[in-house]
């Protein structure tokens, strides 16, 4: 097989070598030159001075962008920089002496270091945290006692049924509303340096009132549900039991203390939150004369409006040698109590036939204005707006024949209503004119009934009013010589529930993180963020702003589909699951926020009656009223 | 001073001749007893369900009351001004009173007709009527008004000068509903007592309610007085709207 091959091979090679070379070819004609390409494009670079504190050189630099320009029209635009690079500026790692010396001998650092020292030595001493039980009982009374009196001025902010939910939900809705997220949001009080915790329960209950809270801030000592500025011994509804059981309010110290004295509700002024600042009663119901059992009225027990008018009088009967001037600064509603039970007597916007309910035939507001001559009294807007705070000594405002509306509400009022924090405002204003300083005290008192109706809307919408308020305090005042506090009386049955996503408006439906469309239960409904324990329930109201509206319907607790209910509007009242006649007052603790002289002794979790006991403090009445005395 | 409904015409033609409501009657009271019949046919009127009630509607001056003896319940309504009624729930059986506020929607209405509280029937009804007939004069007078509509007819006696009804019949395929005035008291004093009484009452603010979870009578507000089974009158004049039976 190998020489078959072979051979094979061999005549190929003698075929191919058989040819003979022929001539060379003539060279052909060039071809035509190509059209020429298209420019190419500019390469661009762009260099950016960077100031000190940039993110990418701290300590400056610049940045160099780079990229074609691919629109050609000679600017580097974001999408066409395809590289970029930083030269930064090395840090300074020495300082000349003389720069040492302006930076830290100049009076503002001296003095700021000096706060700094201080502020950080009180609060290592009142907070227990230096070393050595006997010097460190020593230094906590050397420094809690630099803080006696520092207060000129105290005001206290009362929420009421402002609980923790209410804050947290308030916070999220005025963000949202600011167009934010919200979660992210604060109140204005939030912002305050100090906070802490109040235990809010009654000495006869574990889930409070306002009467009996409000007894403990203004007063110092717990007491019983339902009654007003007395003590745990008094029997509700027996006057007799009144008499030996009084306390002495903060309000009351001031007064004695040389100060100027205001309080302004957005409830009725008789009602049990402003009350306490002011009267001692049985019952917190006593609000007029027709209030009361005839027992009660001929054991001598006066009704509380009475007792508002004659304040003055009553005060120094109580102590002897006493001379005050009155509360200079009265603000809220409730007219009714103040006026005889005669048509004859009704205000421009009365809104019942017969506006007063006094069946002494007693004109309470024409007897203020007798014992005030130079005061002022007003009952709508045109009247406020035309009080001179600077030339104002007394005024007194009753602005409803019952509560003054809700804040969402306020502007279908017949004669217009000034808001919560236009009455701070004038207040301060008018406070501020006595150089020994004010007392105050400002209650948001529809919170709570916002609340109590089931309706999430009316109770945030005032909260929101009430930051307001605080908000205008702040700016009105020196935290160097007035002690701001703001707290609840006491929470509600008011829940934050479900797993809405970042951002889910806080009055509306449930919707999970990652999803578009509300969540469902596991009755397939959808559901809120928003509820209530118990209460009327379920309302859907439309654009109703005034939540009282649920009492005159029957309850409708429990479930109810909401697939095709605005649950952000005004109208709408959040489900419930325990069937009641409105909705509960609440028995966990609420939120204490201090700013100003003392306010670092709100913290932890404490007794609703310290507050009394913090303000006593700061402003030292107590000290002051007895020296008022000798 | 009671009356039986039959004496009615003669009884108040002692009184001087005019020809306003106030002249008809002391000082502008009254108080109007009715007799309620409504009959539910079902199952192509083999089956009738009759239903018997009271309504006794009180009148002073701007303050109008619905008495309901069977649920012990007192409706008011004040007229403040042209623009505002103010509603207050009496519950007779416990001497207590809720006050709402004027433009409230109570029972899911906004009160605005006053005609509707004060009458049993609203202005905008009667003037949508025919008028059959007039018979009487002045305080006695009394038309008879007719409506035919498709869901139903109503017919209607009517004392203009008194501005109250004196008997209605509604009547559809599926209900019939006769009132009955079946007696008329105009003597002041008895009226004014009965107003004097409700306003003895234990009043509470609407706003209120929630404030004292200690009160017995507000903690059982949420099984009282929500669910009326009388009538209140005659609203428009749509057929199917006659009643207003959500008390």
């Amino acid at each position: 097989m190998k020489k078959l091959r072979l051979s094979a091979i061999a005549l190929a090679i003698l075929g191919l070598t058989s040819c003979s070379d022929g001539d060379n070819g003539v060279n052909g004609v060039n071809g035509n030159n190509g059209t020429d390409g298209t420019n190419g494009l500019n390469s661009l670079v762009v260099q950016t001075v960077l100031a000190i504190g940039d993110t990418n050189c701290p300590n400056s630099g610049v940045k160099i962008d780079s990229g074609l320009d691919s629109d050609a029209n000679g600017n580097l635009e974001t999408a066409e920089i395809t590289a970029t690079e930083y030269v930064c500026n090395a840090g300074r790692t020495s300082i000349t002496s003389s720069e040492i010396l302006s930076s830290l001998n100049n009076d503002w650092f001296a003095q700021g270091a000096k706060q700094v020292e201080e502020a950080k030595q009180v609060w290592l001493d009142a907070t227990q945290t230096v070393s050595g039980k006997s010097a460190e009982t020593i230094a906590q009374a050397k420094s809690i006692a630099t803080l006696k009196g520092q207060a000129k001025n105290v005001i206290l902010f009362v929420g009421d049924g402002m609980g923790i939910s209410t804050v947290t939900a308030a916070r999220i809705l005025e963000g949202q509303l600011n167009g934010d997220n919200g979660e992210e949001h604060q109140l204005s009080f939030e912002r305050f340096p100090f906070a802490g915790l109040a235990k809010t329960y009654n000495v006869d209950a574990q889930t409070p009132d306002s009467a009996g809270t409000m007894t403990a801030m203004m007063s110092g000592v717990k007491t019983d549900v339902g009654v007003i500025g007395v003590d745990e011994d008094i029997e509700r509804g027996k006057c007799a039991t009144v008499a030996g059981n009084e306390l002495f309010t903060a309000l009351e110290l001031a007064e004695i203390a040389g100060k100027s004295t205001g309080i302004i509700s957005t409830a009725r002024i008789t009602h049990a939150t402003p009350a306490a600042t002011y009267a001692k009663s049985a019952d917190r119901n006593w609000e007029d004369i027709s209030d009361m059992p005839a027992e009660a009225t001929a054991a001598g027990c006066m009704d509380i409006a009475d007792q508002l008018v004659n304040f003055e009088s009553l005060l120094e009967a109580k102590v002897a040698n006493l001379n005050v001037d009155g509360i200079e600064v009265v603000f809220g509603g409730g007219r009714r109590h103040f006026l005889p039970k005669d048509a004859a007597f009704n205000s421009a916007d009365a809104v019942s036939s017969v506006e007063g309910d006094r069946t002494d035939n007693r004109d309470l507001t024409a007897e203020w204005q007798a014992k005030y001559s130079t005061g002022t009294y007003v009952m709508d807007q045109t009247g406020f707006d035309a009080i001179d705070p600077a030339n104002t000594e007394h005024v007194f405002g009753l602005f409803n024949e019952s509560h003054m509306q809700y804040e969402a509400d306020r502007g279908n009022d017949v004669a217009g209503e000034p808001s919560i924090s236009k009455m701070t405002e004038k207040a301060i204003d008018i406070l501020n004119n006595n150089d020994e300083g004010f007392f105050l005290m400002v209650e948001s008192g529809r919170i709570d009934h916002g609340h109590h109706a089931g309706s999430a809307y009316n109770a945030l919408t005032d909260t929101i009013a009430f930051s307001d308020a605080i908000k205008k305090a702040v700016e009105m005042t020196d935290m160097s010589d007035t002690l701001i506090i703001v707290t609840a009386d006491h929470g509600h049955v008011f829940t934050i529930a479900g797993y809405p996503k970042r951002g889910n408006p806080i009055l509306g439906k449930v919707v999970s993180v990652g999803a578009t469309e509300p969540a469902t239960a596991g009755d397939g409904m959808p559901y809120t963020t928003l509820g209530y324990t118990n209460g009327l329930g379920f309302r859907d109201l439309g654009a109703v702003t005034d939540a009282d509206e649920t009492y005159s319907l029957a309850h409708a607790a429990g479930r109810h589909d909401l697939t095709d209910v605005d649950t952000t509007s005004a109208g709408f009242h959040q489900e419930a699951l325990v069937p009641l006649s409105s909705e509960t007052h609440s028995g966990e603790d609420v939120g204490v926020f201090a700013s100003g002289p003392g306010a670092l002794m709100v913290n932890g979790t404490q007794e609703q009656s310290m507050i009394f006991h913090i303000m006593d403090y700061a402003a030292d009445l107590t000290g002051k009223a007895e020296a008022a005395l000798n | 001073m009671k009356y039986p409904i039959s004496s009615i015409l003669l009884l108040i033609t002692w009184l001087t001749p005019a020809s306003a409501q106030q002249s008809c009657v002391a000082q502008g009271q009254l108080k109007a007893e009715y007799q309620i019949t409504v009959i539910k046919h079902k199952l192509q009127n083999m089956i009738s369900n009759t239903k018997e009630t009271t309504l006794i509607l009180w009148r002073k001056n701007n303050v109008v009351a619905h008495q309901y003896p069977s649920t012990r319940i007192t409706e008011m309504w004040q007229q403040i001004n042209d623009k505002m009624i103010k509603p207050i729930r009496f519950f007779n059986e416990y001497n207590r009173a809720i006050e709402y506020q004027p433009g409230e929607v109570v029972h899911g209405k906004k009160e605005t007709d006053w005609s509707y509280r004060n009458q049993l029937i609203s202005d905008n009804l009667l003037t949508s009527m025919q008028t059959v007939s007039t018979h009487g004069e002045t305080c006695e007078q009394v038309v008879q008004l007719v409506q035919k509509t498709k869901k139903g007819d109503l017919l209607i006696e009517w004392m203009p000068q008194l501005k109250l009804i004196k008997s209605f019949q509604y009547k559809d395929p599926q209900r019939q509903e006769n009132w009955q005035l079946v007696e008329l008291d105009i003597q002041s004093a008895k009226t004014a007592a009965y107003f004097d009484k409700l306003y003895t009452y234990q009043s509470t603010d609407y706003a209120d309610i929630g404030d004292d979870h200690t009160d017995p009578f507000l903690t059982k507000m949420v099984t009282l007085g929500f669910v009326e089974a009388g009538a209140s009158g005659f609203y428009n004049d749509k057929g199917q709207q006659i009643g207003d039976h959500h008390h």
